[in-house]
């Protein structure tokens, strides 16, 4: 199969994939037992106004239609208003994604490289004290809850040393001087863009423990899953062949084994993306982050439904969309799927 | 061969197989690693299954409030100092134990209870059948699994009950797509090809041939799953979601205690660590016997 | 990569030292806030953003805290008198005051925004529900008539729905206010409006009341929900005050080097609804003895760390309708166990269930502290952390199926009694809202209308009658009333003029506030 049918198959299974989340999330949040109208109105709100608000959300007219004139919207880009803030859910999303992802994907991409040289290291050396310290270590790191290590990063590093900020993206008093402009979203790119550098070494330095925080999971199952991948390849026959016919052994390595070892590593990384979206949960409350899990969050406590929704058609395609590219990436790498 | 014959062969394999099990046994526990986890589990398994006898202050393990000993820290009255409400926290964390142990069982066998079945239909009709369930899989698994346990248990109350099941409903998957895999990889081979021309139902060949071999995959698979089902239950409970006070949770001790962790570090960092070591304990153990067998099926 | 970090941390450092001159940290601050922003619609405005409306809007009048010697504060108005009957109030408008956006301040400007307000129908309009027109007679003075005898100025001075905006806004919407703007009166502005994040409250150089003197000029507001990081971003100067810190810590901040606590009354309290509509709880006597079982002590102490008081009835201490009179319930134990007695259960041996908000920290601190009390006398309670929206819609469900106690946090829209009384107590039919205990008592519906109508003419028989009113419900016992909360703010040590007044909550009013 070549890639433009693969790929078209795909965005129709896509498409598919998200009509039949978002009903499934539409009828679901809808079936919570919260009062939509009086979470819209707020405060100690009186009968008379619920009864009210009812009839302009159009939560009086049948469930079916309701969903109808929301997926007619959808289309359209309009993903409705938050109950809580009052906002175009598109506009919020627009603005909170790349915050959040702007962590997400240092930690990834962190988490790839180290990852494939610890569990490549980890295999050279099989057997090894080395060996066993990266097994120990991957272990450790998957097996520590995501909320209990940022908790414990922020004790050590901001109470005990004080070597990295308690929270937020930038210092407060930089707020007053130089403020964070919106262009892209990305705070990084952004302070680059508007030529605010002061901006840019702070943001850089508040996000290291998010990013530490966030590593760890996706590290310590690469590391694991590389060596593993990599010991199985390098015990099969062709490499064994390979290496009696006098290739040389970094050759074998570099260019046989480790190349062969990363498609199932690949999809991992592409699972680890929404999964590490996922933990931004619980280290965007711990360091007060104010993106897309910090907002989705609260809309799941406080039963936002239109946020619930975008949320989760937003991280459906994230998964969809990372799971596919790391299918492209692993056709371009392993010769072998067709 | 007379009756008699039969009978000692068939007494022969099954000693010959309880031997391959205890030499199997013997090359996991080989590694230090996997001989402590070991070691870690069955105490914490024990003490999760005695812990009205093995805890101090069982009732303040149950949630039974002691104002006067509030925030204290480590002492001979208390080795694991006390919570905000005075609980002494080495009851807590042994009443916390059954939470995590029981609960993560559960999950693990639930999700193989129903995702086993599934896999081996999907696997060995792989016509209309096959079709649905792989798209219902994939429908379940691009769904992010603690949104929807999230959701699951707002719809429902929060509650370990409904944590335990918001968590098997989108878990299960994994053992449906892992057994369909196997399945399909082993129903084409000699036996059980031959077996179907010998004209033995397709049950018959499902649970004589089928089922027997793709049960050490499964095992595996739901130790290796023992470590993230525990913590799953710890991220619901983290925020609410999940058991609720005055029952004792790991997650949900390490939320109550976050807000005195700068005085009173104890009342967080306690059950976090306890955390740490059970799922640490489970995925060392599972490594190593995925590594023996995996040795072994090489062999 | 050694001289790499090294040369980083050498760039941050200098950058840092260049970005805060130590000179300009005087006139501003940070405020790290738990209190997140619904809407920005002054008009519509009815939750947590209050704490920032009220510094960039502004009312005629403004109430003062209790024990002050004037009644109120007169802001956009200075003055006001009432026709003989109570259906007129003529105010007098402040001169030369300007809009954020330099127009300038009238008549039309009154008018405009309530009208805008009770057109909208959204938020607290409701408190409008007796007004039958605005009168402008010239540029600087305006009548509002009523449809009948209700205490207005109470309702001009309201913390919700009485803000005046700019009529220069005529053809803008709620959308528009939500996307970071507001044209007020206030001492400030909002700028660089983050949501989720942080917005500004920068100095409106033209305010009426001028900037002579020291105050406040620029208060950035970082958005914080955590209480543990608020506390150390307090105890490590980042912020000049926070919302709130975990309870434990309150006595480390007040005794700080660096910090304090100020403290002072609110009009916010807890409250325990028992579901009168079935048994064992639609006996009277059942609903006492739960009254005396209930650990107030503990619930003060620990629940709220002593920044909370006993409550004696539904109107907290210091609001109008409070009074001694109102008979109490006291932890007793024994009386309690003689009250299950005599009711038909000696040793209890029923089971309750309890529902409070999961969003509300304070009630997951205190519900095991009554659950526990009543172990003692046999009762057993579920206790049930559900979400906000899903608590309250179970309880207006179907009031034979729903919880047996109900814990409520609640605070009145306006200095009123009135709309507490209504809103908790009266006979709401089949459709519960408020009502969460399913009370319903004639006498006592027709008391307090009877009180709200002669507040304005005759305050001692209208503080009779809300006694009386009370005193029936005590009698009754379809709420146990928990605690009166103590209001309080964290602070540094430097900063000075921070105070609470309790009619508007949350509330700090920065231009009183200056940093030493």
């Amino acid at each position: 199969m070549s890639l433009v049918p693969f790929l078209s198959r795909r965005l129709i299974g896509l498409a598919v994939m998200l009509v039949a989340l978002s009903a499934l999330v539409f009828f679901f949040s809808r079936s919570i037992p919260g009062d939509v109208a009086a979470m819209y109105i707020g405060g100690m709100a009186k009968p008379e106004q619920i009864e009210r608000a009812r009839q302009e959300l159009g939560l009086d007219q049948p469930l079916t239609l309701q969903y109808v004139k929301y997926m007619k919207k959808l289309l359209s880009g309009d993903l409705g208003i938050s109950l809580r803030t009052h906002r175009p859910v598109f506009q919020d999303l627009l603005e909170k994604i790349p915050m959040s992802m702007e962590v997400v994907l240092w930690a990834i991409a962190l988490a790839m490289v180290l990852g494939i040289g610890f569990g490549g290291l980890a295999a050279l050396r099989q057997g090894t004290w080395i060996d066993e310290g990266i097994k120990w270590l991957s272990s450790a790191a998957v097996s520590i809850p995501i909320f209990f290590l940022a908790l414990l990063l922020q004790l050590i590093f901001f109470n005990l040393l004080g070597w990295f900020p308690l929270q937020g993206r930038i210092d407060t008093f930089l707020e007053f001087s130089n403020p964070l402009e919106l262009v892209t979203g990305f705070s990084l790119i952004d302070s680059l863009l508007t030529g605010n550098h002061a901006a840019f070494f702070n943001v850089a330095w508040h996000m290291v423990l998010p990013v530490l925080s966030l590593i760890a999971y996706p590290l310590g199952l690469i590391t694991r899953l590389t060596r593993s991948s990599l010991l199985e390849v390098m015990s099969q026959d062709y490499i064994l062949a390979a290496r009696a016919s006098g290739i040389r052994e970094s050759v074998l390595f570099f260019r046989y084994g480790l190349r062969n070892a990363l498609s199932p590593v690949l999809t991992v990384v592409g699972l680890s993306v929404a999964l590490t979206l996922l933990a931004t949960f619980y280290v965007e409350i711990i360091f007060n982050w104010p993106g897309i899990g910090y907002y989705a969050l609260t809309a799941i406590l406080s039963l936002d439904y239109p946020v619930l929704m975008g949320v989760t058609l937003m991280i459906g395609t994230v998964y969809v969309v990372a799971n596919t590219s790391m299918d492209i990436l692993r056709r371009i790498v392993d010769p072998r799927i067709k | 061969m007379s009756d008699l014959d039969f009978k000692q062969l068939a007494e022969k394999a099954a000693a010959d197989h309880r031997r391959h099990r205890r030499y199997l046994l013997r090359l996991v526990f080989k590694k230090r690693a996997a001989l402590a986890a070991a070691a870690i589990l069955s105490l914490m398994v024990l003490a999760a299954v005695f812990a009205p006898w093995i805890a101090p202050y069982p009732d303040q393990g149950k949630g039974e409030v002691n104002l006067a000993d509030r925030l204290q820290p480590a002492s001979f009255n208390h080795y694991l100092g006390t919570d905000v409400y005075g609980r002494d926290m080495l009851s807590r964390i042994i009443y916390g134990s059954r939470i995590s142990i029981f609960g993560g069982l559960i999950i693990v066998v639930a999700a193989a209870l129903i995702g086993v079945p599934l896999g081996l239909l999907a696997g060995y009709r792989e016509g209309i059948p096959g079709a649905i369930i792989t798209r219902v899989v994939e429908l379940v698994l691009s769904f992010p699994a603690v949104l929807l346990a999230m959701g699951i248990s707002i719809v429902a109350g929060a509650g370990f009950a409904t944590a335990v099941i918001a968590l098997i409903i989108p878990w299960w998957p994994w053992y449906t797509r892992l057994v369909q895999g196997e399945v399909i990889s082993i129903k084409h081979m000699l036996y059980v090809e031959a077996a179907g021309m010998l004209g033995y139902g397709r049950v018959y060949i499902l649970f004589r041939h089928l089922l027997p071999n793709i049960l050490t995959p499964v095992i595996v698979m739901m130790l290796l799953d023992f470590g993230p089902a525990i913590i799953s239950i710890g991220l619901l409970s983290f925020l609410g979601l999940g058991t609720q006070p005055p029952q004792a949770d790991w997650g949900l001790m390490v939320w109550e205690g976050a807000p005195n962790i700068l005085n009173q570090w104890w009342i967080a960092v306690v059950p976090g660590c306890a955390m740490f070591i059970l799922v640490t304990a489970f995925n060392l153990f599972g490594d190593r016997l995925k590594e023996v067998l995996s040795i072994d099926s090489n062999q | 990569m050694g001289k790499h970090l090294a040369l980083i941390f050498l760039l941050v450092a200098s950058v840092a030292a260049m970005a805060n001159p130590a000179a300009a940290a005087e006139k501003n601050m940070v405020f790290a806030s738990p209190y997140g922003i619904t809407t920005l619609d002054p008009s519509v405005s009815y939750s947590t953003e209050l704490t920032y409306m009220a510094n960039i809007y502004e009312t005629l009048i403004r109430v003062n805290p209790p024990g002050s010697k004037e009644r109120f504060s007169y802001l956009l108005a200075t003055g006001f008198n009432a026709s003989e009957n109570g259906l007129k109030y003529t105010f007098n408008l402040r001169k030369g005051v300007k809009f954020h956006d330099g127009t300038p301040f009238t008549a039309e400007a009154v008018k405009y925004s309530i009208e805008r307000t009770t057109g909208l129908g959204k938020g607290a309009a409701f408190i409008w529900g007796d007004l039958a027109s605005i009168d402008i007679v010239d540029d600087y003075t305006v009548t509002f008539v009523m449809k009948q005898a209700v205490p207005l100025p109470l309702i001009a001075a309201s913390a919700y729905a009485s803000y005046i905006l700019s009529p220069s806004m005529k053809d803008k919407d709620t959308a528009w206010f939500d996307q970071g703007h507001a044209c007020g009166t206030g001492p400030y502005m909002l700028k660089n409006y983050k949501d989720g994040e942080s917005w500004m409250l920068a100095k409106f150089d033209d305010y009426w009341g001028g900037w002579k003197g020291p105050h406040v000029e620029n208060v950035l507001v970082k958005y914080t929900k955590e209480a543990l990081i608020q506390l150390q971003m307090l105890q490590s100067g980042q912020a000049a005050m926070v919302g709130r810190i975990p309870l434990d810590s309150y006595p480390a901040v007040k005794s700080g080097k660096d910090t304090t606590v100020v403290y002072g009354p609110s009009y916010q309290n807890y409250m325990a609804f028992f579901n009168t509509t079935r048994p064992p709880l639609d006996n009277v006597k059942v609903r006492k003895a739960l009254a005396h079982a209930i650990p107030y002590k503990d619930i003060i102490d620990i629940g709220f760390n002593g920044m909370a008081t006993q409550a004696r009835g539904p109107v907290p201490k210091g609001q109008f309708g409070y009074s001694e009179k109102v008979v109490q319930y006291n932890y007793d134990i024994g009386k309690a166990k003689k009250l299950l007695a005599e009711a038909g259960y000696p040793n209890g041996g029923f089971n309750l269930t309890l529902t409070y908000a999961a969003e509300n920290p304070q009630e997951a601190r205190f519900a095991p502290l009554i659950q526990s009390e009543f172990k003692k006398i046999g009762i057993d309670v579920e206790i049930k952390a559900l979400v906000w929206t899903s608590q309250w819609s179970q309880a207006k469900a179907d009031p034979k199926n729903a919880q047996d106690i109900f814990l409520l946090l609640w605070w009145p829209t306006y200095s009123d009694p009135y709309e507490t009384l209504f809103s908790l107590l009266h006979d709401e039919g089949d459709k519960p809202a408020w009502n969460l205990a399913y009370y319903k008592n004639p006498a006592y519906d027709e008391l307090i209308r009877q009180a709200y109508e002669t507040t304005g003419s005759q305050p001692e028989k209208a503080l009779e009658l809300y006694v009386n009113a009370q005193n029936l419900i005590q009698a009754d016992c379809p709420v146990a009333w928990l605690v009166d909360i103590v209001g309080n703010w964290p602070a540094s040590k430097r900063l000075k003029g921070l105070a609470i007044n309790p009619a508007y909550p949350n509330v700090p009013f920065f231009y009183d506030m200056h940093l030493e």
